[in-house]
């Protein structure tokens, strides 16, 4: 489970660090509608959804207790409300900033619900990394 | 009926009412295009009311034995939980996309209409996880 959590934590922050830097770069050249292409690296993230397949568990031996079971659920809570938060953030924070009278282009609404999607990945793995972090030498 | 289940029996009866209201102001307002005030009113009193009468419900021992909370409850809280937060993620999947259709690909919406969707999606939270604790501990009385 660790192994997997850190592929998420590394493939999300190159992710997001890629993207962020493509869209810096091309908002000087390109523009507002077409500067969106530099999102098109946080599709670098679902790297993280292929971990599962290179770390497979091991046949024969018990591979989860209850520790783990609760840890799981803490970190999947942790993930659920760190991308509600987010969701709420960017509902909210545009009627503030422009005014409730704004109005925002319809092509940004799916990048919210991405968002989220890959906030709840990230936050699920720190969260399993921080908690078997606090455990020492018992985790492996 | 414990604790548990009378904070989710009030707070399922509670968020329903809410939405209900801000249901009907809303298409008075974008139908008919109309403000009824009245109904604002009427709406807010209502809250207050089943604000005070859950509050006292919850906190009022119906029974010498009933426990505030066990091992079980805390299971059951945490599964819906998780039924609530999935919900709200396939309804704000199902209202953008619904959006998207809608306005078509270059339109665009007020800012005020992403408050109302985050509105909606926290009702409708609290809304499944209520119904989930009380499905949940329909299905596991026999264990109770």
């Amino acid at each position: 489970m660790q192994k997997i959590a850190w592929v998420f934590v590394i493939a999300i922050s190159l992710a997001v660090i890629l993207s962020a830097v493509a869209v810096s770069a091309l908002y000087a050249r390109v523009g507002m509608p077409k500067v969106s292409a530099g999102f098109a690296f946080l599709g670098i993230a679902g790297i993280g959804g292929l971990a599962p397949l290179f770390f497979k568990k091991d046949k024969g031996r018990v591979t989860s207790d209850e520790r783990d079971k609760a840890i799981e659920h803490r970190s999947a809570l942790a993930g659920f409300t760190a991308a509600y938060l987010l969701v709420g953030l960017a509902c909210m924070v545009p009627f503030f900033v422009y005014g409730p009278h704004a109005t925002v282009q319809i092509i940004w609404l799916p990048m919210i619900f991405m968002v989220a999607g890959i906030a709840h990945y990230f936050f699920y793995s720190v969260a399993i990394l921080v908690q078997y972090g606090r455990g020492g030498n018992q985790n492996e | 009926m414990n604790r548990t289940q009378k904070e989710a029996m009030c707070s399922l009866i509670f968020f329903t009412v809410t939405l209900v209201f801000v249901l009907l102001i809303l298409a008075a307002r974008l139908i008919f295009k109309k403000d009824i005030v009245y109904i604002t009113y009427f709406m807010l009193a209502t809250i207050a009311i089943t604000n005070v009468l859950g509050l006292l419900y919850v906190l009022r021992k119906q029974s010498p034995r009933e426990v505030i909370t066990d091992e079980r409850d805390k299971l059951i809280k945490l599964k819906a939980l998780f039924a609530s937060f999935i919900s709200v993620m396939i309804l704000l999947a199902a209202m953008l996309v619904t959006l998207r259709i809608a306005v078509g690909m270059g339109g665009s919406i007020g800012v005020w209409l992403l408050t109302l969707i985050l509105f909606v999606i926290s009702i409708a939270a609290a809304i499944v996880y209520s119904a989930a604790v009380l499905i949940l501990y329909l299905f596991g009385k026999s264990n109770a």
